[in-house]
């Protein structure tokens, strides 16, 4: 609204303008009120209004969910050191101690012990090696080279690795059924020799079924071979490190 | 309202707030403004004596505020702004306990077979009785834009920053207000 529009409501209202305005000289404050308004101010004390630039209640409830996240940041900090998904710390780690309670049972690994199974098709070979701590070493392998050979410890009465299996099956198994052109697997058979390198991985030197040797390291918390390569079957095989 | 009288009382406000002399902002303040202040929120509430309460309220709640004042900030502005709010607040207390009383009356007339009494009007015989009648009638927040703007003279800029909005809006909103007081006072005539 302009001025002059607001000039006009209040030319057509100017007896009740005029009557507002003298309003002013109609009520007065009674004798003494001063007197009893600084009377009063003896009980108030002056103070400065605490000035939060946002409200307390806000702040409250960030907080609250910022301290709820601890776990989370933990998940995602422990997912960055251990180079996995976050959402797979736990199995990761569970598998990590698995590696480590069966080192020594991983390392004897061998086709011609009664601890030895091999599931063999022409998509997938599964060796299984069954240690004396009721723990089962699971390697899963593409004689078609569709996925790289991944090693998955066992235990019955974890619950977690029944979940971890469940998300890594429909992964590898249809992969393992879309590879194409399979031939006759030559799976691993025999480990001659296993120790720890740094960065707590694993180094396996293994015999495969054609009689080749290669050697191999694994990454302990995915079961991964993340490294191999074709070597002699007469390697010296040092002692076995520490995780 | 002459408010070039209250220069000196404004400059006294301001040196004694920056001096930390509280008490002697308040005796500044209180001798400049009773007069507006109980004028104000005795128009505003309709009723002498607890406009004069409410106003007491209004100089203590500046009083524990002074702390927060900023120095270049106008005492009027200030002041005034607390006085609204002081009003406003007293009004909807006020038509609560109305609205709890007209409800008790009601039963009780209800249980003796009779009609409860009709609320007496006030007489009106002059422009400024009846244009403080026809203000009563008035929404409260139209009756303190009008009493802002006509009683006090207080410049649009001001009333904008009271009421945290634009000048253009404060100006629709006085041409509203007028008309409804022109029409509540024709009502009563």
């Amino acid at each position: 609204m302009t001025p002059e529009e607001l000039a006009r409501r209040e030319a057509a209202a100017h007896a009740q303008v005029a009557a507002l305005r003298a309003l002013a000289e109609t009520e007065r404050a009674t004798p003494g009120f001063a007197a009893r308004v600084l009377a009063a101010a003896g009980g108030v004390r002056p103070r400065r209004a605490a000035a939060l630039p946002v409200p307390a209640g806000l702040l409250v409830l960030l907080g609250l969910a910022l301290l709820g996240a601890v776990p989370q940041y933990l998940a995602w900090f422990q997912a960055l050191r251990l180079k996995v998904p976050p959402a797979a710390v736990a199995v990761a780690r569970l598998q990590e101690q698995l590696w480590q309670r069966n080192f020594a049972c991983a390392g004897q690994l061998d086709a011609r012990s009664g601890n030895y199974a091999a599931l063999t098709t022409e998509a997938v070979v599964v060796v299984v090696w069954a240690c004396p701590s009721g723990d089962v070493l699971l390697t899963v392998e593409s004689p078609a080279g569709a996925f790289p050979r991944r090693s998955l410890w066992i235990a019955h009465d974890d619950p977690l690795l029944r979940q971890g299996l469940a998300t890594l099956w429909p992964r590898l198994l249809p992969v393992a059924q879309a590879a194409e052109k399979p031939r006759r697997p030559a799976p691993m058979v025999r480990v001659l020799c296993q120790r720890w390198l740094p960065r707590r991985l694993v180094w396996r030197h293994v015999q495969l079924a054609d009689g080749r040797c290669q050697e191999e390291v694994v990454n302990p918390r995915t079961g991964r071979v993340v490294q191999r390569r074709l070597a002699p079957c007469a390697l010296a095989c040092g002692p076995p490190g520490r995780p | 309202m002459n408010w070039d009288r209250l220069r000196p009382a404004d400059q006294s406000v301001h040196e004694a707030i920056a001096a930390g002399d509280y008490r002697r902002a308040l005796e500044a303040l209180v001798a400049g403004y009773q007069h507006p202040v109980v004028g104000f929120c005795t128009h505003m509430l309709g009723d002498a004596a607890l406009g004069e309460d409410v106003a007491q309220d209004v100089f203590l709640a500046a009083y524990a505020a002074m702390p927060g004042f900023h120095r270049h900030a106008s005492v009027r502005t200030w002041l005034f702004a607390i006085a609204r709010k002081r009003c406003l607040q007293v009004l909807r207390n006020r038509r609560r306990q109305a609205r709890l009383a007209r409800l008790k009356q009601h039963w009780l007339a209800a249980g003796a077979h009779r009609q409860p009494p009709p609320s007496p009007e006030a007489e009106a015989d002059s422009a400024v009785q009846r244009v403080q009648a026809g203000l009563q009638r008035l929404p409260e927040a139209e009756r303190a834009l009008l009493l802002m703007r006509y009683e006090l003279g207080l410049p649009l800029t001001e009333v904008a920053h009271i009421l945290g909005t634009s000048v253009s809006s404060v100006r629709r909103r006085l041409a509203r207000a007028l008309r409804r007081l022109q029409e509540a006072m024709a009502d009563d005539a």
